[in-house]
């Protein structure tokens, strides 16, 4: 075993009211990483944009500080934000100097838990937002990502793209019932990370550890989630004028994450389209030069993960590359990978591993992902085993497996003439 | 904060340094070129970053220089900017010799083949698209660069004035850049990580210590002459919003001038209270959002401003408010809280950039690039030391309309 994973684990203590915080000291690190996850996802919302709005305003004004206040506050202690609204889960991760993390931590409490969503911070949002929206209607890449969505999920939550009429509908007491319902205590986890003390658990348990923000956990509230619900329809090509690049994407829903499988598959993920050294970069990009970069990878996602390969192209050169695309995936599928190339590929894939979890901030990191997968660190040990016991032939029959053609979801944006 | 490292230098002039941090599994290996777009001929721009990219090409004794990394478990990239080019490989301590072997037989026996040259041309074409030509206001840099710089090579960008240039380029001109420019006392290698000097240092000596050296000539840029009136230009494209971009030349990144102007973009622009974002986005609503930053070029070089305006708001309305901001520095004295709230900000992403064994690598040969990796110690109190005063002068001095240049970006109705 080339790594730890131990370091995976981290200490766990639970709040009075039975908030977990997972913990990854670190005393050579004068920063601090505090995050705080809830299962407060666009996959819960009523109404688009209420989800990710929630997150982002979260400290733009609460019950005792206005929104300059306390970003004056935050930012006095050199002290940064970050809002993740993703599909599933929400997060706001607080940065700052260890020095700082006594003054900072109270402010936190502030932030998660005493939001209240003033009008015209909503209003300054919906304008940037807006803003951003129209700016991505004229990219590729970020046309593509949503036809990709709105093809393989169609009507699901997932699916569900943003439409310019949902900034205006947008209101306040959206954004107050979402709080109120779904930012408690029990949809919440922390992750702290970094040069902290014992002094400031405490702190963490004196501000977040009563019942007074008690409420409903929302993973109660999924549905029965099943593939053949999803659309039939297969293809989607945009045009868009003067695109001097077409956006390729293609990809299909995938098995959980958690499940048995997924070690084998992501292995030959990685053979296909996840290195620099790839077989889709050394034909597409380093033989043809018909793109910057071509890339396959997993969108880790509760209730299904997606598999996609994307890629911006020379606009004239889109059919080559969708056909070059099925000839390597047929290649997979047909013929062993030679010993030297999967040597090649447990090193680097191996490598990229202990990369990615090289800092204590990247172990915090991980948390995420691992309770979105309900996973933990057995879940890369299993990998790492797999990778250095999986044959060739493995390789090949799970290529088989997973990769049907026939169950592919294509779009491409900006194409040329085809 | 502190990081402390041991140098030598060899025989044929490659400065050698390492950096002990036990605090990790990989070690990074990063070498820098001292040789940026700044070098090229100005009717073959882009040509430092395409050379970049044939460094990957393989050579005499690597025929395949990702697989043997690859192999043993290494990454690699690199990177070029106006200044320098940077190579980077991370790796476990136990193959850290193959970064030297890969690296040194690059250094003296580059391959360079017709069709290699001609594939990554294709590659960096599609790069240039990518970034610039195929993405809404990717063009922006293309278009203020040659309107602040009349007579330096800051006037074009690292992807280059347009992709003819690069088309243009022929296997001579690839051989001579070689020949010139990639030679052991044009270099700075920096290794970090969990490593012994004395054993880095030998393994440099025995890598690199044979390449010969290249003696340069001298660079010599051309000079840009002072701005003495403000400069305009307008274009129209198919993009959503209106933009304002402002650039104003400012001294080198060594010099006291840059510190002073990081804080200042921080006052304006780092944050939810900074004083764009309060007065210019949430107040007056004139932009829905707008950025002050440091070119930070080694190199005199220049503070930027780019703000997307509101629908409705005119180019001369908006420019007005950002110009009384500023104006607002060059009168008044900035509050001491203020100026101690930027600077502890400062700190804070100060760490961050020095976290990991690869950032620290880059900083210190980067820092011995422009003079010594020592200085790299010295950015925390340089930044503690600016005093309000100063910062009132510097941008009464440099922050005018006569050494402004200014675009309208317009939406296409």
């Amino acid at each position: 075993m080339k790594f730890d994973y131990s370091r995976l684990e981290p200490e766990t203590r639970s709040l009075a009211n039975g908030i977990p915080v997972y913990g990854f000291p670190d005393a050579s690190l004068d920063l601090v990483r505090l995050e705080f996850i809830f299962e407060a996802g666009a996959y819960f919302q009523q109404k688009p944009l209420q989800a990710a709005a929630c997150c982002s305003l979260i400290g733009a004004g609460t019950r005792n500080f206005p929104a300059r206040v306390i970003s004056e506050k935050l930012d006095y202690y050199g002290a940064y934000v970050e809002r993740y609204p993703d599909k599933d889960q929400a997060s706001v991760v607080f940065y700052c100097m260890s020095r700082y993390l006594e003054n900072v931590i109270p402010l936190c409490v502030e932030a998660v838990r005493r939001s209240v969503f003033p009008e015209e911070e909503l209003e300054t949002y919906v304008r940037k937002q807006h803003q951003k929206f129209l700016v991505d209607r004229q990219k590729v890449s970020e046309v593509s990502r949503r036809e990709f969505y709105s093809l393989v999920f169609g009507s699901h939550p997932y699916g569900r793209a943003v439409e310019e009429t949902d900034f205006q509908a947008l209101r306040r007491e959206d954004l107050q019932d979402f709080y109120k319902r779904f930012y408690v205590a029990e949809n919440c986890k922390i992750v702290l990370a970094g040069g902290y003390s014992s002094r400031h658990l405490a702190m963490l348990e004196e501000g977040f550890g009563g019942k007074d923000w008690s409420g409903e956990r929302s993973d109660g509230r999924l549905g029965v989630f099943s593939l053949a619900d999803l659309p039939a329809e297969r293809r989607a090509d945009k045009p868009m004028e003067g695109a001097l690049q077409a956006s390729v994407r293609i990809g299909m829903p995938l098995c959980p994450v958690s499940s048995p499988d997924f070690a084998a598959f992501k292995v030959v993920d990685y053979v296909l389209g996840g290195y620099f050294g790839s077989r889709l970069m050394r034909n597409i990009r380093e033989d043809k030069g018909y793109t910057y970069g071509i890339s396959s990878y997993v969108i880790p996602l509760r209730q299904v993960p997606v598999w996609m390969i994307s890629s911006e192209v020379k606009a004239d050169c889109t059919g080559k590359v969708l056909s070059e695309i099925e000839r390597e995936i047929a290649k997979l599928q047909k013929k062993p990978v030679p010993d030297a190339e999967l040597e090649r590929v447990r090193q680097a894939y191996m490598g990229d591993f202990v990369r990615e979890l090289d800092g204590t901030f990247d172990l915090a990191e991980r948390m995420k992902f691992f309770i979105l997968c309900g996973i933990g660190a057995d879940f890369y040990r299993r990998n790492e085993e797999v990778l250095f016991s999986i044959t060739p032939e493995e390789i090949r029959r799970t290529a088989c497996r997973f990769l049907d053609p026939a169950a592919f979801r294509i779009v491409t944006v900006g194409a040329g003439n085809r | 904060m502190q990081i402390d490292y041991n140098e030598t230098v060899l025989e044929n002039g490659l400065k050698v340094q390492v950096h002990t941090d036990r605090n990790t599994a990989m070690v990074a290996f990063n070498l820098i070129y001292d040789v940026g777009s700044k070098d090229e001929d100005p009717e073959k721009t882009g040509f430092a970053h395409l050379f970049e990219h044939l460094m990957f090409s393989g050579s005499r004794h690597v025929k395949d220089f990702d697989a043997e990394l690859d192999k043993v478990g290494a990454a690699n990239n690199a990177f070029t900017n106006n200044d320098f080019t940077n190579y980077y490989i991370t790796i476990l301590p136990d193959a850290l010799e193959t970064a030297f072997r890969v690296e040194s037989d690059r250094m003296r026996y580059l391959t360079i083949t017709r069709k290699k040259l001609d594939v990554q041309k294709g590659v960096v074409v599609e790069e240039f698209k990518e970034r610039c030509l195929n993405q809404p206001y990717g063009d922006a840099d293309l278009l203020i660069r040659p309107l602040c710089y009349q007579t330096h090579p800051y006037a074009w960008s690292t992807i280059g004035k347009k992709p003819e240039h690069i088309e243009s380029v022929t296997l001579d001109d690839v051989r001579r850049f070689y020949e010139t420019y990639y030679k052991p006392d044009n270099a700075i290698l920096t290794v970090a990580g969990p490593v012994e000097p004395e054993a880095v240092f030998e393994m440099a000596r025995r890598w690199f210590g044979s390449i010969p050296g290249g003696h340069r000539v001298p660079r010599r840029l051309p000079v840009e002459e002072p701005q003495t009136a403000a400069r305009r230009s307008e274009v129209e494209r198919k993009v959503p919003t209106d933009v304002l971009y402002k650039a104003f030349h400012i001294d080198r990144r060594m010099s006291p001038d840059f510190y002073v102007f990081d804080l200042v973009s921080d006052i304006l622009s780092n944050g939810e209270s900074s004083r764009f974002y309060t007065s210019l986005v949430k107040e007056r609503k004139l932009f829905t959002s707008v950025n002050a930053y440091v070119s930070g070029d080694i190199e005199p070089g220049m503070f930027l401003v780019s703000g997307f305006l509101e629908k409705g708001v005119s180019f001369e309305k908006a420019e007005a408010a950002v110009n009384e901001e500023i104006d607002r520095m060059a009168t008044e004295e900035v509050p001491e809280e203020e100026l101690r709230k930027v600077k502890n900000k400062l700190e804070t992403a100060l760490l961050f950039s020095n976290m990991k064994a690869l950032d620290k690598a880059m900083n210190l040969g980067y820092f011995e690039l422009m003079g010594s990796a020592a200085l790299l110690n010295e950015e925390d109190r340089k930044y503690r030391e600016v005093r309000a005063d100063e910062v009132r002068q510097a941008v009464s001095r440099c922050l005018c309309g006569s050494n402004c240049s200014t675009i309208y970006y317009k939406a296409v109705k």
